[in-house]
């Protein structure tokens, strides 16, 4: 019943793999690379919360515990997330948009390398002899100077950072040019799926916040090997507003594609069209302005900043996000959902999401967060976003496309199995942590004192972490499992409603035999709607046919 | 999209006056960023406008190789030039000359796809398709009906 | 409470019980909402790949949605911009809009050095240093604001006192300064801790923290003092 593949059945060989020109290629290394960064930073962080579970050192040093959550920190945020997103978004804007391929490829694909170099750069820190970068994600000046942190494994990461991360600006760069050039014809701007409009939201940040990375981080080894840039005093506050600047419209970066694709889990498994897009459209622009302007919210305790300025922008952030709620549950009010795994983690995604953006207005008022900053509170807030955010939302989007880029469907009970595992483990791991920080227990320390108690729920958060590994490596035999005996997905297996729906699975080089028409931003599902329409109508004649033979037969329900 | 840049230049120039007005941001860090950011959005505007760009292209003839070692390597030369940096002149020196092979193979292969292009046009005009010089789906499909004999039937 | 310093918990917790409330209650009312939606909505019989049926959008209704949500946000930046006008707060925490530390508190330099604290109180002559060895103690007395002036040596460290609900970061090269009032005497072990990430032993940087009554303050300023 399935559709012949139209590629060579033939395995790729690995360098056909990595030296491809075709987006999809490229956008499947970038993700698959990320995703092994994904799982690299998931075993530093449980060796973190191995240490903590009991107070006490147990089976680290303070130095080795330093150096894992600045490499899980960095891995996460810096080598995981931003790649995953621009690797999903290279494979598919160009296939939602109806285009052959995506635009300047050669930057695509050269951005692939240079993230996979200057994310080995980061992590061959572990193999000098001082061992890697230990100075938080954030790299604060002056801890980060040559005098407070020198060594090998200090310059790796800086330069390992600037490298990954121009990566992920030419990749964006390549995905923003696609949309700005190769939309399908008919597909005006208010007809692009709701995902390539979150990209244009989220490439907008990376037009203006990469490149502040790739100069501060330019700075910063100047700083460390040549002369001192950054002078003491308003210099390393310039530093933070530098550093800043590019972190927190980072974490919309790897938040607002995934907006973007839960949206679309959601109206397809809702099976009706995606609830009030203009509005939210134009929310996500105004959501990402917002996030580019609230980057000195990581600095209320500094003395340095404007505290209402930022105060008041951060809070505003709450509109636009309550206005993606609105349409996510507008979109399921009335539809007719059917509960599949993508469906299930974008309902994962709104629940545990909720709670990272709560909290995340607590954090903006600087009365609460001069409590909560650098507290456990803050760790907990950012893993709602991080973990509820961007990785359900990465595993809504993953179990929803892999049909497309494999041509196999995934195990639906493993699906359940591991989302249910995910959405306890996320409670169990990050829940504790609130009640932990705002009972005084700080970030960033490997050990905490016996006599504060606070033992039984660092040991909670550990089991949850476990969970949460159990969880992920169901999926890895869930990916195994389907590349062995997966049924095949054929073009559309969930009912899709947008162009990379309209072709095999997986897409041929240039992804589109024909297109259907495109007269809104569902055009596959108006089709679908056309379709019905008609076949009511033809059914109707037929039925008024009969009628005059066997009026019985009206009361017959539509097959 | 040009208006998308615009437009969005905009608003974060309006929440810079707004900081400006009514809250008293003043800071020069504060006020460079958000003038690098309402400037970068302009210049793209404006370089999407003069070049034309701002419209979506449909069609043309395609004849993109479909592997680029010189891209793979430019990408390993500068990651080694960069650890030149930091492990010595001899790395920086051997990445700035497998980049200098690499922008050969570049302009190489950029020549053999012009070529291609030509012929694929010339192919195109007799009513072919070549090989590596597929027409866009877009071209010739104005208004496609789907969904007959489309893939999308098999799987039905 | 003199000179209308305010009690920083206090002012914390009011503020903070609010945006809980609002928080709670719109978790609950979504998570409900997604409830009963799958529960109400699901996709019954074979078919369930038909196209639901109804209009997608209601800009009306979206906008007024927005509206709420922006008065709600309104409410919330007014009260903590309204916190952070309190005569007591202002003066307690600082920022950029700082106002000045009451002309009567208690005046301690803060100084910070990887990994460890030093207390000078300039009006007795009194300097509490930590050492590997030693954790150093803050002594202040009670109910009355003491003015920590705060720089350090080498990195970014911070000072948090928890039971205060308060920090404030410590730099090389620059002052800052946070005015607090204990309104109760007692003593708090490992009670302040540095909250900035500094390096090896960032984890051990705290101290203690005593509050004595006036009178007990007075004798150890004057045992300790010279
Ligand atoms: C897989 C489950 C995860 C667990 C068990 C976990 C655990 C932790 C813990 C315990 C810390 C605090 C370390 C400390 O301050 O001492 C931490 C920090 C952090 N985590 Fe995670 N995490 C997980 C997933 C993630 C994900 C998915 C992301 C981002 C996409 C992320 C990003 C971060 C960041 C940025 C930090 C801050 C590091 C720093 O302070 O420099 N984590 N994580
Ligand atoms: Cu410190
Ligand atoms: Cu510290």
């Amino acid at each position: 019943m399935s559709a012949a593949p139209s590629v060579s059945l033939r395995r790729p060989t690995l360098v056909e793999l990595l030296s491809a020109t075709d987006h999809k290629r490229i956008g499947l290394a970038t993700t698959v690379t990320a995703l092994g960064f994904f799982f690299a930073g998931g075993v530093l962080a449980l060796l973190m919360r191995t240490e903590l579970a009991h107070s006490g050192m147990q089976f680290l040093d303070h130095d080795a515990y330093n150096q894992l959550f600045t490499m899980h920190g960095t891995t996460m945020i810096l080598l995981f997330a931003p790649p995953v997103v621009m690797g999903v978004a290279t494979y598919f804007v160009p296939l939602q948009l109806g285009a052959a391929e995506i635009v300047w490829p050669r930057l695509a694909l050269l951005g692939y390398w240079l993230y996979l170099g200057g994310a080995l750069t980061v992590w061959s820190g572990f193999l000098t002899e001082g061992g890697a970068a230990r100075w938080a994600w954030f790299a604060f000046l002056p801890l980060s100077d040559s005098a407070s942190s020198p060594g090998t494994g200090g310059d790796l990461w800086v330069l390992g950072v600037a490298l990954s991360q121009l990566g992920v600006l030419l990749l964006g760069c390549s995905v923003m040019a696609t949309i700005v050039r190769r939309r399908a014809p008919g597909m005006t701007l208010l007809r692009m799926p709701l995902f390539c409009w979150s990209m244009v939201a989220t490439l907008l940040m990376v037009l203006v916040a990469w490149p502040v990375v790739l100069a501060t981080m330019a700075l910063l080894f100047i700083d460390r090997n040549v002369t001192d840039v950054f002078t003491v005093g308003g210099g390393s506050i310039t530093y933070q507003n530098l550093f800043w600047f590019f972190a927190h419209p980072l974490v919309y970066v790897i938040f607002f594609p995934l907006v973007g694709a839960v949206g679309e889990v959601i109206a397809t498994f809702s099976r009706r069209r995606f609830f009030g897009y203009r509005v939210t459209v134009l929310s996500l622009l105004l959501f990402a302005a917002l996030s580019t302007s609230v980057w000195a919210h990581h600095m209320f305790t500094t003395q340095g900043v404007n505290n209402r300025f930022f105060s008041l922008t951060s809070t505003m952030i709450a509109i636009p996000a309550g206005i993606e709620y609105f349409a996510f549950l507008g979109t399921m009010w009335r539809g007719r959902i059917v509960l599949r795994t993508p469906m299930l983690f974008a309902l994962g995604f709104v629940l545990l999401f909720l709670i990272g953006g709560l909290s995340g207005v607590f954090v903006a008022s600087p009365p609460l967060d001069y409590h909560a900053h650098d507290s456990y509170v803050v760790v907990a807030h950012f893993h709602y976003t991080l973990f509820g955010g961007t990785v359900f939302g990465l595993f809504a989007a993953i179990f929803h496309w892999f049909p497309k880029v494999t041509g196999r469907r995934l195990s639906e009970a493993l699906g359940i199995w591991q989302c249910a595992l995910m959405f306890v483990g996320a409670l169990l791991t990050f829940v504790p942590m609130f009640v932990l920080g705002f009972d005084g227990m700080p970030r960033q320390v490997a050990d905490y004192p016996a006599f504060r108690d606070w033992d039984g729920l660092n040991l909670l958060s550990t089991i949850g972490a476990y969970m949460l590994l159990v969880a992920f490596l169901l999926f890895v035999v869930n990916v195994l499992r389907s590349r062995r005996i997966g049924e095949p997905a054929g073009p559309d297996p969930w009912g899709g409603q947008t162009l990379e729906w309209a072709t095999a699975s997986p897409p041929p080089r240039h992804n589109f035999d024909r297109l259907p028409p495109v007269r809104s931003y569902a055009p596959l599902l108006d089709l679908r709607e056309e379709r019905s329409r008609a076949e009511r109508e033809l059914g109707e004649a037929a039925g008024g046919a009969d009628a005059r033979r066997a009026p019985a037969a009206r009361e017959e329900p539509a097959p | 999209m040009t208006r998308v840049f615009l437009g969005w230049g905009a608003l974060m120039a309006a929440i810079m006056l707004v900081g400006l007005l009514f809250v008293g941001l003043d800071d020069a860090d504060s006020l460079a960023l958000f003038g690098g950011t309402v400037a970068v959005m302009a210049a793209i505007a404006v370089v999407l406008a003069l070049a034309g760009w701002g419209r979506a292209l449909h069609g043309g003839v395609r004849a993109l190789p479909d592997l680029s070692p010189p891209t793979v390597l430019l990408g390993v030369a500068i990651v080694l030039a960069a650890l030149g940096a930091e492990l010595g002149l001899w790395l920086a020196l051997i990445g700035g000359g497998l980049a200098l092979l690499a922008i050969g193979g570049l302009v190489r292969e950029g020549r053999a796809q012009r070529r291609a292009l030509a012929r694929a046009r010339a192919g195109a005009r007799a009513g072919r398709e070549g090989n590596s010089g597929r027409l866009h789906p877009a071209e010739g499909y104005e208004r496609p009906e789907f969904g007959s004999g489309g893939r999308r039937e098999e799987a039905r | 409470m003199s000179d209308g310093v305010g009690d920083i918990r206090r002012e914390f917790t009011d503020l903070f019980d609010v945006y809980w409330a609002i928080g709670v209650a719109i978790w609950l009312l979504i998570a409900v909402l997604v409830v009963v939606f799958v529960v109400r909505y699901r996709a019954r019989g074979d078919d369930d790949a038909a196209p639901a049926p109804g209009r997608s959008g209601n800009t009306p209704l979206e906008l007024t949605y927005a509206g709420i949500v922006a008065c709600i946000v309104a409410v919330l930046v007014w009260l903590t911009f309204s916190t952070m006008d309190d005569p007591g707060y202002r003066v307690t925490a600082q920022g950029l809009d700082r106002g000045e530390p009451p002309a009567d508190a208690e005046l301690v330099d803060v100084t910070g050095a990887r990994w460890n604290w030093r207390f000078d109180y300039p009006r007795h002559g009194i300097s509490e240093i930590g050492t590997d060895l030693r954790v150093p103690t803050l002594t202040l007395p009670e109910d009355r604001p003491v003015t920590l002036r705060m720089t350090s040596l080498d990195v970014i460290h911070a000072i948090w006192i928890p039971e205060r609900r308060f920090k404030q970061d410590v730099f090389p090269g620059r002052t800052t300064t946070m005015t607090v009032v204990f309104p109760d005497q007692g003593f708090w072990r490992s009670g302040g801790q540095c909250n900035q990430f500094c390096g090896l032993r960032h984890a051990e940087m705290d101290f203690d923290i005593r509050v004595l009554s006036q009178a007990d303050y007075d004798a150890w300023t004057r045992e300790r003092g010279r």
